[in-house]
């Protein structure tokens, strides 16, 4: 008797549900008790009668997916368990985002680094030697050196004149030919650094120690 | 109409708990519609059942991208339309051999819809109609009008307590004896 209630009780949280007007013990109960065949076909039955009342265009209604889906589902891994594996995925993004973003300050780092480079550099190198931009001999002395070509327009750089306006006269001192050779110059300066102390090949020439001795 | 948002999300929540059992109360639930709203793209009845089936399962794998903004229905909906749209793209691209634009399958008129149903099917869905509108119609007065206020016109249990003027729990009991008079009769021919 007591079963039959229960039964009974059961299938009243049942029809609730299919009607979505079920509270949390409905929902509770039901699905406590779903893995019950019976229950579930009584669940279809339910929905079924539904459908054919509303008289919808029905498919034919011996037609039953539950099974085959519920055989692909439990074949899944657990909702809960991907749950945490699916939020990180959801976060990839900011991943791809922060790669473009360090790409761009890297940069924009070298683009402000070039021309705080651009600006300052000939100006230093005028006050200091306030004749020519440039020395013409190599890193050691020997190596091949940089042809600079004719540089006579900054030689002359009045000083007697205020430090502004003898800055705003080297800057205009310092062509697109200049800045071309001084990139030259220290490119190669910074090839002859590197060859004459070896730290361009430095992993290299440890690694080859390091296993000879 | 009168949806059933809450009881649809409290289910995506229990399946999201790792509950899977909720799922297949919501495949129960709408089955039927998707089924009917696939047949309206596909006319082949394997190939419908295959993407019906398809859909539910995209839903499942998709369940955290469900927000609860829409309606779980309304989600479902969408997802069973690009899935069956797709597989008719496909089928045809495999038939013809040949790149079909994809706003070729919006041209599909709902008033046309394919017949999936064999003659036994028609039969037996003729037999199952008219055992539950006999017994609808041999139910005392107050379980038939509040099952035919939910199942036809699709009243909460509130709006037809309203009517019926009863208490909500009322409507509740005499929907769910209306519904086992009903499945007591169906139970011997489903």
């Amino acid at each position: 008797m007591k079963k039959d209630n229960k039964n009974e009780q059961l299938k009243e949280s049942l029809s609730a549900v299919m009607d979505g007007e079920a509270n949390e013990d409905d929902l509770h109960d039901v699905l406590a008790n779903f893995h019950n065949k019976k229950i579930q076909s009584v669940a279809k039955r339910y929905q079924l009668i539904g459908d054919v009342l509303r008289n919808n265009k029905t498919p034919p209604i011996n037609i039953d997916l539950s099974d085959r889906v519920a055989e692909v589902i439990n074949k899944q891994p657990n909702f809960a368990v991907t749950k945490s594996l699916i939020v990180h995925n959801n976060f990839q993004w900011m991943n791809h985002i922060s790669k473009y973003a360090f790409a761009a300050s890297f940069v924009l780092a070298v683009l402000v680094g070039a021309g705080i480079w651009k600006y300052n550099q000939p100006i230093t190198t005028t006050y200091e030697n306030n004749s020519i931009l440039l020395s013409d001999a190599g890193a050691d002395g020997y190596s091949p050196k940089v042809t600079y070509g004719e540089y006579e327009h900054v030689h002359e750089i009045p000083t007697a004149i205020d430090p502004q306006q003898q800055k705003q006269h080297v800057m205009r001192a310092i062509d697109k030919q200049v800045l071309k050779r001084f990139k030259a110059y220290s490119f190669q300066h910074a090839e002859e650094i590197d060859m004459k102390s070896m730290q361009g090949m430095l992993p290299f020439v440890r690694a080859v120690k390091f296993q000879l001795y | 109409m009168t949806k059933a948002p809450d009881t649809d999300n409290q289910l995506i929540n229990r399946v999201k708990e790792g509950e899977k059992q909720a799922f297949d109360l919501l495949v129960i639930r709408y089955q039927y519609k998707i089924l009917a709203l696939v047949s309206n793209y596909i006319k082949n009845r394997n190939e419908v059942q295959d993407v019906a089936q398809e859909t539910f399962i995209k839903a499942y794998r998709a369940l955290n991208n469900f927000r609860g903004d829409s309606a779980f229905y309304t989600w479902l909906y969408r997802i069973a339309i690009n899935t069956a749209k797709n597989h008719v793209i496909s089928q045809q691209r495999k038939s013809l051999g040949v790149d079909i634009d994809i706003d070729e399958t919006e041209h599909f008129d709902e008033d046309n819809l394919y017949e999936i149903s064999t003659p036994e099917d028609i039969l037996y869905k003729e037999e199952v109609k008219e055992t539950i509108f006999n017994v609808i119609n041999s139910l005392p007065d107050g379980l038939r009008t509040a099952i035919t206020l939910r199942e036809i016109d699709g009243l909460s249990y509130e709006e037809i307590s309203d009517v019926m003027d009863c208490p909500v729990g009322t409507v509740r009991s005499r929907i769910f004896r209306a519904r086992t008079a009903i499945d007591k009769a169906l139970a011997a021919l489903v």
